[in-house]
Protein backbone atom coordinates (compact mmCIF):
# COMPACT_ATOMS: atom_id res chain seq x y z
CA UNK A 1 0.00 0.00 0.00
CA UNK A 2 1.39 3.36 -1.12
CA UNK A 3 1.61 6.30 1.66
CA UNK A 4 0.31 8.81 0.61
CA UNK A 5 1.17 11.31 3.02
CA UNK A 6 4.47 10.66 2.89
CA UNK A 7 4.20 10.87 -0.72
CA UNK A 8 2.43 14.25 -0.63
CA UNK A 9 4.86 15.60 1.68
CA UNK A 10 7.71 14.88 -0.44
CA UNK A 11 6.24 16.03 -3.15
CA UNK A 12 5.67 19.72 -1.63
CA UNK A 13 9.13 19.86 -0.79
CA UNK A 14 10.00 18.68 -4.20
CA UNK A 15 7.78 21.83 -5.53
CA UNK A 16 9.47 24.55 -3.20
CA UNK A 17 13.03 23.79 -3.97
CA UNK A 18 11.58 24.67 -7.89
CA UNK A 19 10.47 27.60 -6.78
CA UNK A 20 13.61 28.71 -5.01
CA UNK A 21 15.70 29.90 -7.97
CA UNK A 22 12.59 32.04 -8.91
CA UNK A 23 12.43 33.47 -5.66
CA UNK A 24 16.34 34.00 -5.08
CA UNK A 25 16.27 35.99 -8.91
CA UNK A 26 12.87 37.94 -7.33
CA UNK A 27 14.60 38.84 -4.03
CA UNK A 28 17.64 40.13 -5.73
CA UNK A 29 16.10 41.89 -8.21
CA UNK A 30 14.01 44.03 -5.94
CA UNK A 31 17.40 44.96 -3.93
CA UNK A 32 19.00 46.03 -6.40
CA UNK A 33 15.99 48.13 -7.27
CA UNK A 34 15.78 49.36 -3.89
CA UNK A 35 19.83 49.98 -3.72
CA UNK A 36 19.67 51.79 -7.06
CA UNK A 37 16.45 53.53 -5.92
CA UNK A 38 18.03 55.19 -3.13
CA UNK A 39 21.69 55.84 -4.97
CA UNK A 40 19.70 58.23 -7.46
CA UNK A 41 17.56 60.02 -4.75
CA UNK A 42 20.78 61.11 -3.14
CA UNK A 43 22.59 62.39 -6.08
CA UNK A 44 19.21 64.60 -6.54
CA UNK A 45 19.15 65.50 -3.20
CA UNK A 46 22.54 66.95 -3.50
CA UNK A 47 22.32 68.58 -7.21
CA UNK A 48 18.63 70.12 -5.37
CA UNK A 49 21.17 71.54 -2.44
CA UNK A 50 23.43 72.75 -4.89
CA UNK A 51 21.19 74.35 -7.00
CA UNK A 52 19.66 76.09 -3.92
CA UNK A 53 22.75 77.17 -2.55
CA UNK A 54 23.60 79.08 -5.98
CA UNK A 55 19.80 80.38 -6.33
CA UNK A 56 20.92 81.96 -2.90
CA UNK A 57 24.34 83.53 -4.20
CA UNK A 58 22.84 84.74 -7.00
CA UNK A 59 20.12 86.52 -4.74
CA UNK A 60 22.70 87.70 -2.31
CA UNK A 61 24.98 89.41 -5.28
CA UNK A 62 21.24 91.19 -6.49
CA UNK A 63 21.12 92.42 -3.47
CA UNK A 64 24.70 93.48 -2.80
CA UNK A 65 24.50 94.93 -6.68
CA UNK A 66 21.06 97.17 -5.76
CA UNK A 67 22.62 98.12 -2.34
CA UNK A 68 25.66 99.44 -4.40
CA UNK A 69 23.38 100.87 -7.17
CA UNK A 70 20.97 102.83 -4.46
CA UNK A 71 24.57 104.23 -2.74
CA UNK A 72 25.55 105.78 -5.96
CA UNK A 73 22.55 107.31 -6.79
CA UNK A 74 21.81 109.03 -3.08
CA UNK A 75 25.56 109.44 -2.47
CA UNK A 76 24.55 108.76 1.21
CA UNK A 77 27.31 108.94 4.03
CA UNK A 78 30.63 106.88 3.80
CA UNK A 79 29.82 104.80 6.67
CA UNK A 80 27.51 102.66 4.24
CA UNK A 81 30.17 102.94 1.14
CA UNK A 82 32.67 101.67 3.91
CA UNK A 83 29.99 98.85 4.92
CA UNK A 84 29.42 97.90 1.33
CA UNK A 85 33.02 97.91 0.75
CA UNK A 86 33.48 95.38 3.30
CA UNK A 87 30.74 92.96 1.82
CA UNK A 88 32.42 93.10 -1.08
CA UNK A 89 36.21 92.55 -0.01
CA UNK A 90 34.32 89.54 1.69
CA UNK A 91 32.90 87.85 -1.09
CA UNK A 92 35.62 88.33 -3.63
CA UNK A 93 34.48 85.27 -5.93
CA UNK A 94 31.26 86.67 -5.95
CA UNK A 95 32.53 90.38 -7.35
CA UNK A 96 33.81 88.43 -9.90
CA UNK A 97 30.46 86.70 -11.23
CA UNK A 98 29.09 90.12 -11.17
CA UNK A 99 31.72 91.42 -13.79
CA UNK A 100 31.36 88.31 -15.49
CA UNK A 101 27.14 88.57 -15.81
CA UNK A 102 28.07 92.59 -16.85
CA UNK A 103 30.12 91.32 -19.51
CA UNK A 104 27.13 88.54 -20.35
CA UNK A 105 24.88 91.30 -20.65
CA UNK A 106 26.90 93.67 -22.81
CA UNK A 107 27.83 90.89 -25.36
CA UNK A 108 23.95 89.43 -25.22
CA UNK A 109 23.44 93.74 -26.56
CA UNK A 110 25.83 92.67 -29.49
CA UNK A 111 25.19 89.33 -31.06
CA UNK A 112 28.51 87.70 -30.68
CA UNK A 113 30.09 87.48 -34.23
CA UNK A 114 31.64 83.43 -35.38
CA UNK A 115 33.95 83.75 -38.36
CA UNK A 116 35.64 80.69 -39.87
CA UNK A 117 39.13 79.81 -39.56
CA UNK A 118 40.98 78.62 -42.70
CA UNK A 119 44.52 77.76 -41.42
CA UNK A 120 43.87 74.21 -42.52
CA UNK A 121 44.20 75.38 -46.27
CA UNK A 122 47.36 77.03 -45.88
CA UNK A 123 48.80 73.78 -44.51
CA UNK A 124 47.31 72.04 -47.63
CA UNK A 125 48.92 74.54 -49.63
CA UNK A 126 52.07 73.90 -48.10
CA UNK A 127 51.54 70.13 -48.05
CA UNK A 128 50.70 69.82 -51.87
CA UNK A 129 54.09 72.07 -52.88
CA UNK A 130 57.31 70.00 -54.06
CA UNK A 131 60.37 71.07 -52.26
CA UNK A 132 63.00 72.99 -54.09
CA UNK A 133 66.55 74.23 -54.35
CA UNK A 134 68.43 77.09 -55.64
CA UNK A 135 65.17 78.43 -57.69
CA UNK A 136 66.13 81.53 -60.00
CA UNK A 137 64.23 84.23 -58.80
CA UNK A 138 61.27 85.58 -61.07
CA UNK A 139 62.57 88.06 -63.68
CA UNK A 140 60.88 90.63 -65.31
CA UNK A 141 60.81 88.66 -68.44
CA UNK A 142 56.95 88.30 -67.85
CA UNK A 143 56.03 91.63 -68.59
CA UNK A 144 56.63 90.13 -72.50
CA UNK A 145 52.88 88.43 -72.69
CA UNK A 146 51.34 91.80 -71.40
CA UNK A 147 51.43 93.62 -74.42
CA UNK A 148 49.44 90.66 -76.32
CA UNK A 149 47.03 90.32 -73.90
CA UNK A 150 46.00 93.88 -73.90
CA UNK A 151 45.97 94.35 -77.74
CA UNK A 152 43.33 90.99 -77.76
CA UNK A 153 41.27 93.30 -74.88
CA UNK A 154 41.24 96.31 -77.93
CA UNK A 155 42.96 98.44 -75.33
CA UNK A 156 45.71 101.06 -76.97
CA UNK A 157 49.14 99.42 -77.58
CA UNK A 158 51.02 102.78 -76.82
CA UNK A 159 49.17 103.13 -73.69
CA UNK A 160 50.05 100.01 -72.03
CA UNK A 161 53.80 99.93 -73.26
CA UNK A 162 53.90 103.06 -71.19
CA UNK A 163 52.46 101.36 -68.55
CA UNK A 164 55.22 98.72 -68.16
CA UNK A 165 57.67 100.84 -68.83
CA UNK A 166 56.84 103.68 -66.77
CA UNK A 167 58.18 102.79 -63.48
CA UNK A 168 60.09 99.48 -64.03
CA UNK A 169 63.51 100.89 -61.50
CA UNK A 170 60.97 101.63 -58.82
CA UNK A 171 59.90 97.22 -58.47
CA UNK A 172 61.74 96.18 -55.07
CA UNK A 173 61.21 93.07 -54.16
CA UNK A 174 60.91 92.66 -50.77
CA UNK A 175 61.76 89.35 -48.80
CA UNK A 176 59.02 88.28 -46.90
CA UNK A 177 57.98 85.14 -44.96
CA UNK A 178 55.59 84.58 -47.84
CA UNK A 179 58.12 85.19 -50.82
CA UNK A 180 59.69 81.82 -50.35
CA UNK A 181 55.98 80.45 -50.83
CA UNK A 182 55.25 82.32 -53.73
CA UNK A 183 58.76 81.16 -55.37
CA UNK A 184 57.17 77.67 -55.06
CA UNK A 185 54.30 78.46 -56.92
CA UNK A 186 55.91 79.99 -59.80
CA UNK A 187 58.23 76.70 -59.97
CA UNK A 188 55.18 74.68 -59.91
CA UNK A 189 53.04 77.09 -62.14
CA UNK A 190 55.59 76.58 -64.71
CA UNK A 191 55.43 72.85 -64.32
CA UNK A 192 51.93 72.54 -65.10
CA UNK A 193 50.40 76.01 -66.40
CA UNK A 194 47.76 75.62 -63.92
CA UNK A 195 45.80 79.17 -64.01
CA UNK A 196 44.60 78.52 -60.64
CA UNK A 197 48.44 79.19 -59.39
CA UNK A 198 49.00 81.88 -61.13
CA UNK A 199 46.07 83.54 -59.95
CA UNK A 200 46.91 82.79 -56.43
CA UNK A 201 50.65 83.88 -56.90
CA UNK A 202 48.87 87.63 -58.88
CA UNK A 203 46.89 87.81 -55.94
CA UNK A 204 49.57 87.18 -53.31
CA UNK A 205 51.51 90.07 -55.37
CA UNK A 206 48.73 92.11 -54.70
CA UNK A 207 48.27 91.77 -51.34
CA UNK A 208 52.10 92.49 -50.51
CA UNK A 209 51.88 95.82 -52.72
CA UNK A 210 53.68 94.12 -55.62
CA UNK A 211 51.11 95.60 -57.88
CA UNK A 212 53.27 95.14 -61.67
CA UNK A 213 53.92 91.78 -60.57
CA UNK A 214 50.37 91.29 -59.94
CA UNK A 215 49.16 92.88 -62.91
CA UNK A 216 51.88 90.35 -65.03
CA UNK A 217 50.32 87.50 -63.30
CA UNK A 218 46.76 88.48 -63.70
CA UNK A 219 47.26 88.62 -66.87
CA UNK A 220 48.86 85.25 -67.71
CA UNK A 221 46.18 83.81 -65.84
CA UNK A 222 43.55 85.75 -68.48
CA UNK A 223 45.76 84.26 -71.02
CA UNK A 224 44.92 80.69 -69.79
CA UNK A 225 41.45 81.12 -69.08
CA UNK A 226 39.51 84.18 -69.82
CA UNK A 227 36.52 83.27 -67.70
CA UNK A 228 38.11 83.62 -64.38
CA UNK A 229 36.24 87.06 -62.85
CA UNK A 230 38.85 87.17 -60.05
CA UNK A 231 41.90 87.25 -62.28
CA UNK A 232 40.06 90.26 -63.94
CA UNK A 233 39.45 91.83 -60.79
CA UNK A 234 43.14 91.63 -59.69
CA UNK A 235 43.74 92.74 -63.14
CA UNK A 236 42.03 95.67 -62.85
CA UNK A 237 43.10 96.48 -59.13
CA UNK A 238 46.48 95.91 -59.86
CA UNK A 239 45.75 98.78 -62.83
CA UNK A 240 44.44 101.37 -60.64
CA UNK A 241 46.98 100.82 -58.09
CA UNK A 242 49.53 101.45 -60.69
CA UNK A 243 47.63 105.27 -61.86
CA UNK A 244 45.99 103.53 -64.80
CA UNK A 245 42.41 104.00 -63.95
CA UNK A 246 40.80 104.48 -67.47
CA UNK A 247 42.56 101.48 -68.39
CA UNK A 248 40.83 99.66 -65.62
CA UNK A 249 37.29 101.48 -66.12
CA UNK A 250 38.09 100.17 -70.26
CA UNK A 251 39.13 97.02 -69.08
CA UNK A 252 36.45 96.22 -67.17
CA UNK A 253 33.52 97.82 -69.73
CA UNK A 254 34.80 95.36 -72.01
CA UNK A 255 34.80 92.48 -69.63
CA UNK A 256 31.11 93.14 -68.38
CA UNK A 257 30.25 93.03 -72.07
CA UNK A 258 31.28 90.04 -72.43
CA UNK A 259 30.60 87.63 -69.14
CA UNK A 260 28.05 90.17 -67.41
CA UNK A 261 30.08 89.42 -64.35
CA UNK A 262 28.39 90.70 -61.03
CA UNK A 263 31.49 91.17 -58.97
CA UNK A 264 32.91 92.83 -61.91
CA UNK A 265 30.12 95.25 -62.46
CA UNK A 266 30.89 96.41 -58.14
CA UNK A 267 34.14 96.86 -58.78
CA UNK A 268 33.19 99.40 -61.79
CA UNK A 269 30.95 100.91 -59.28
CA UNK A 270 33.66 101.43 -56.86
CA UNK A 271 36.27 102.60 -59.00
CA UNK A 272 33.94 105.11 -60.61
CA UNK A 273 32.37 105.91 -57.10
CA UNK A 274 35.82 107.07 -56.27
CA UNK A 275 35.24 104.59 -53.41
CA UNK A 276 38.81 101.91 -54.24
CA UNK A 277 41.58 104.04 -55.37
CA UNK B 1 55.28 43.30 -50.92
CA UNK B 2 51.59 42.97 -52.32
CA UNK B 3 50.02 44.25 -49.13
CA UNK B 4 52.89 47.65 -48.94
CA UNK B 5 51.78 48.13 -52.83
CA UNK B 6 48.01 47.91 -52.29
CA UNK B 7 48.41 50.20 -49.15
CA UNK B 8 50.87 52.56 -51.25
CA UNK B 9 48.04 52.96 -54.05
CA UNK B 10 45.53 53.20 -51.66
CA UNK B 11 47.41 56.11 -50.08
CA UNK B 12 47.92 57.77 -53.00
CA UNK B 13 44.36 57.72 -54.05
CA UNK B 14 43.64 59.11 -51.06
CA UNK B 15 45.70 61.52 -51.26
CA UNK B 16 44.54 62.82 -54.66
CA UNK B 17 41.40 62.88 -53.87
CA UNK B 18 42.00 65.72 -51.16
CA UNK B 19 44.11 67.89 -53.83
CA UNK B 20 41.95 67.41 -56.39
CA UNK B 21 38.77 69.01 -54.11
CA UNK B 22 42.03 71.26 -52.77
CA UNK B 23 42.57 72.38 -56.48
CA UNK B 24 38.99 72.50 -57.63
CA UNK B 25 37.93 74.76 -54.15
CA UNK B 26 41.02 77.07 -55.17
CA UNK B 27 38.84 77.36 -58.75
CA UNK B 28 35.93 78.41 -57.01
CA UNK B 29 34.09 75.01 -58.12
CA UNK B 30 32.18 74.39 -55.11
CA UNK B 31 29.86 72.63 -55.54
CA UNK B 32 31.83 69.98 -57.16
CA UNK B 33 34.00 70.02 -54.28
CA UNK B 34 30.65 69.27 -51.96
CA UNK B 35 29.50 66.48 -54.25
CA UNK B 36 32.45 64.95 -54.35
CA UNK B 37 33.60 65.04 -50.56
CA UNK B 38 30.38 63.65 -50.56
CA UNK B 39 31.02 60.50 -52.51
CA UNK B 40 34.51 59.60 -50.48
CA UNK B 41 33.41 61.09 -46.97
CA UNK B 42 33.40 57.47 -45.62
CA UNK B 43 36.92 56.99 -46.68
CA UNK B 44 38.12 60.12 -45.42
CA UNK B 45 36.01 60.08 -42.08
CA UNK B 46 38.43 60.60 -40.13
CA UNK B 47 40.30 63.33 -42.01
CA UNK B 48 39.72 66.63 -40.34
CA UNK B 49 41.53 68.30 -43.19
CA UNK B 50 39.06 66.81 -45.39
CA UNK B 51 35.92 67.07 -43.50
CA UNK B 52 36.46 71.21 -43.60
CA UNK B 53 37.36 71.53 -47.00
CA UNK B 54 33.79 69.69 -47.59
CA UNK B 55 31.89 71.46 -45.07
CA UNK B 56 32.89 75.00 -46.77
CA UNK B 57 32.50 73.43 -50.31
CA UNK B 58 28.97 72.52 -49.11
CA UNK B 59 27.95 76.51 -47.31
CA UNK B 60 29.58 78.22 -50.28
CA UNK B 61 27.17 76.26 -52.49
CA UNK B 62 24.32 76.47 -50.43
CA UNK B 63 24.03 72.53 -49.50
CA UNK B 64 23.78 73.85 -45.80
CA UNK B 65 22.22 70.59 -44.59
CA UNK B 66 25.11 68.59 -45.42
CA UNK B 67 26.79 70.69 -42.94
CA UNK B 68 25.30 68.72 -39.92
CA UNK B 69 27.93 65.64 -40.39
CA UNK B 70 30.79 67.64 -40.37
CA UNK B 71 29.77 69.61 -37.01
CA UNK B 72 29.38 66.50 -35.28
CA UNK B 73 32.72 65.23 -36.97
CA UNK B 74 35.01 68.03 -36.51
CA UNK B 75 36.19 68.36 -32.81
CA UNK B 76 39.99 66.55 -32.04
CA UNK B 77 41.46 70.34 -32.96
CA UNK B 78 40.81 74.07 -31.74
CA UNK B 79 40.50 74.73 -35.37
CA UNK B 80 38.35 72.47 -36.36
CA UNK B 81 35.70 73.01 -33.13
CA UNK B 82 35.92 76.72 -34.12
CA UNK B 83 34.65 75.29 -37.37
CA UNK B 84 31.96 73.01 -35.98
CA UNK B 85 30.49 76.07 -34.34
CA UNK B 86 30.53 78.47 -37.24
CA UNK B 87 28.27 75.54 -38.95
CA UNK B 88 26.24 74.49 -36.39
CA UNK B 89 25.11 78.21 -35.79
CA UNK B 90 24.35 78.78 -40.08
CA UNK B 91 23.01 75.17 -40.08
CA UNK B 92 20.50 76.16 -36.77
CA UNK B 93 19.64 80.01 -38.19
CA UNK B 94 18.74 78.00 -41.90
CA UNK B 95 16.20 75.94 -39.67
CA UNK B 96 14.40 78.61 -37.85
CA UNK B 97 14.49 81.12 -40.50
CA UNK B 98 12.64 78.61 -42.36
CA UNK B 99 10.18 77.40 -39.40
CA UNK B 100 9.45 81.07 -39.08
CA UNK B 101 8.79 81.73 -42.86
CA UNK B 102 6.62 78.69 -43.04
CA UNK B 103 4.49 78.76 -39.79
CA UNK B 104 5.01 82.27 -38.48
CA UNK B 105 7.48 81.26 -35.73
CA UNK B 106 8.41 84.29 -33.76
CA UNK B 107 12.17 85.04 -34.00
CA UNK B 108 12.55 88.42 -32.11
CA UNK B 109 12.52 86.91 -28.77
CA UNK B 110 16.21 84.50 -29.91
CA UNK B 111 19.49 85.94 -29.22
CA UNK B 112 21.82 84.09 -31.54
CA UNK B 113 25.66 83.86 -32.08
CA UNK B 114 25.79 85.76 -36.09
CA UNK B 115 27.92 85.13 -38.54
CA UNK B 116 29.34 86.63 -41.51
CA UNK B 117 27.26 83.97 -43.88
CA UNK B 118 24.26 85.98 -45.98
CA UNK B 119 21.99 83.41 -44.39
CA UNK B 120 23.37 85.07 -41.13
CA UNK B 121 23.17 88.47 -42.17
CA UNK B 122 19.10 87.91 -43.14
CA UNK B 123 18.46 86.23 -40.01
CA UNK B 124 19.35 89.00 -38.02
CA UNK B 125 17.50 91.51 -40.05
CA UNK B 126 14.64 89.12 -40.12
CA UNK B 127 14.57 88.60 -35.89
CA UNK B 128 14.78 92.42 -35.66
CA UNK B 129 11.26 92.41 -37.44
CA UNK B 130 9.24 91.39 -34.02
CA UNK B 131 5.81 89.51 -34.21
CA UNK B 132 4.26 90.24 -37.49
CA UNK B 133 1.91 88.97 -40.02
CA UNK B 134 3.36 86.95 -42.72
CA UNK B 135 4.26 88.91 -46.27
CA UNK B 136 4.87 87.87 -49.73
CA UNK B 137 8.95 89.05 -49.56
CA UNK B 138 11.05 91.00 -47.39
CA UNK B 139 13.48 93.09 -48.42
CA UNK B 140 16.36 93.94 -46.05
CA UNK B 141 18.90 96.45 -46.49
CA UNK B 142 22.32 95.85 -45.37
CA UNK B 143 23.82 97.25 -42.49
CA UNK B 144 26.90 98.47 -43.71
CA UNK B 145 26.51 98.48 -47.34
CA UNK B 146 23.30 100.88 -48.51
CA UNK B 147 23.51 99.49 -52.09
CA UNK B 148 23.13 96.09 -50.67
CA UNK B 149 19.97 94.29 -50.12
CA UNK B 150 18.41 91.38 -49.42
CA UNK B 151 14.88 89.91 -50.92
CA UNK B 152 13.79 86.71 -48.78
CA UNK B 153 10.92 84.78 -49.99
CA UNK B 154 9.47 81.61 -50.51
CA UNK B 155 8.94 79.44 -52.96
CA UNK B 156 5.93 77.60 -53.89
CA UNK B 157 6.27 74.21 -54.66
CA UNK B 158 3.78 71.16 -54.50
CA UNK B 159 5.71 69.11 -52.39
CA UNK B 160 8.29 71.28 -50.53
CA UNK B 161 8.46 74.79 -50.23
CA UNK B 162 12.07 76.49 -50.69
CA UNK B 163 13.27 79.57 -49.05
CA UNK B 164 14.97 81.86 -51.25
CA UNK B 165 17.44 84.93 -50.72
CA UNK B 166 18.05 87.36 -53.59
CA UNK B 167 21.40 89.54 -52.90
CA UNK B 168 21.09 92.56 -55.12
CA UNK B 169 23.67 95.74 -55.72
CA UNK B 170 22.17 98.54 -57.30
CA UNK B 171 18.95 96.36 -58.57
CA UNK B 172 21.29 94.65 -60.30
CA UNK B 173 21.17 90.52 -58.99
CA UNK B 174 24.58 89.21 -57.82
CA UNK B 175 23.39 86.09 -55.93
CA UNK B 176 20.20 83.37 -55.78
CA UNK B 177 20.80 81.52 -52.70
CA UNK B 178 17.62 78.88 -52.58
CA UNK B 179 17.56 77.18 -49.09
CA UNK B 180 15.02 74.04 -48.20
Amino acid sequence: MLNTRDLEERWLKYKIKSYIPYAIIVVSLVVIILITSIFFNANKKEKELALVSEIKQEKQIENTQSVATTVIEKTEPKKIIVEIKKEVTQEVPKTINLASQNNLQKSSDEPFKLSPSLDFMKKMQHSSLPYHQNEPVQQQKSTSPVIEEVQDLGIEENVEIALVEEKPEKITIKRRDSSDDIRHIIKRFKKNNNPALSLFIAKKYYEMGEYHKAYNYALITNEIDRNIDASWIVFTKSLVKLDQKDMAIKTLRKYIENSHSSSAKILLDEILAGKFK
Amino acid sequence: MKTVLILFLALNLYANIKQDMFNLYQNQKYEAVCTMGFDNFNRNSKDEEFISLYAFACLNSDYIDRLAIPVAMLKFSKESRSNSAYFSVILMQKKLLYHALQDNYDLSTLKLPTTDYVLSKVFDLYSKLKEHEPRAFYLFEDENDKKLTYKLYLSKDEKLNKMVIEEFYDTITIKRHVYW
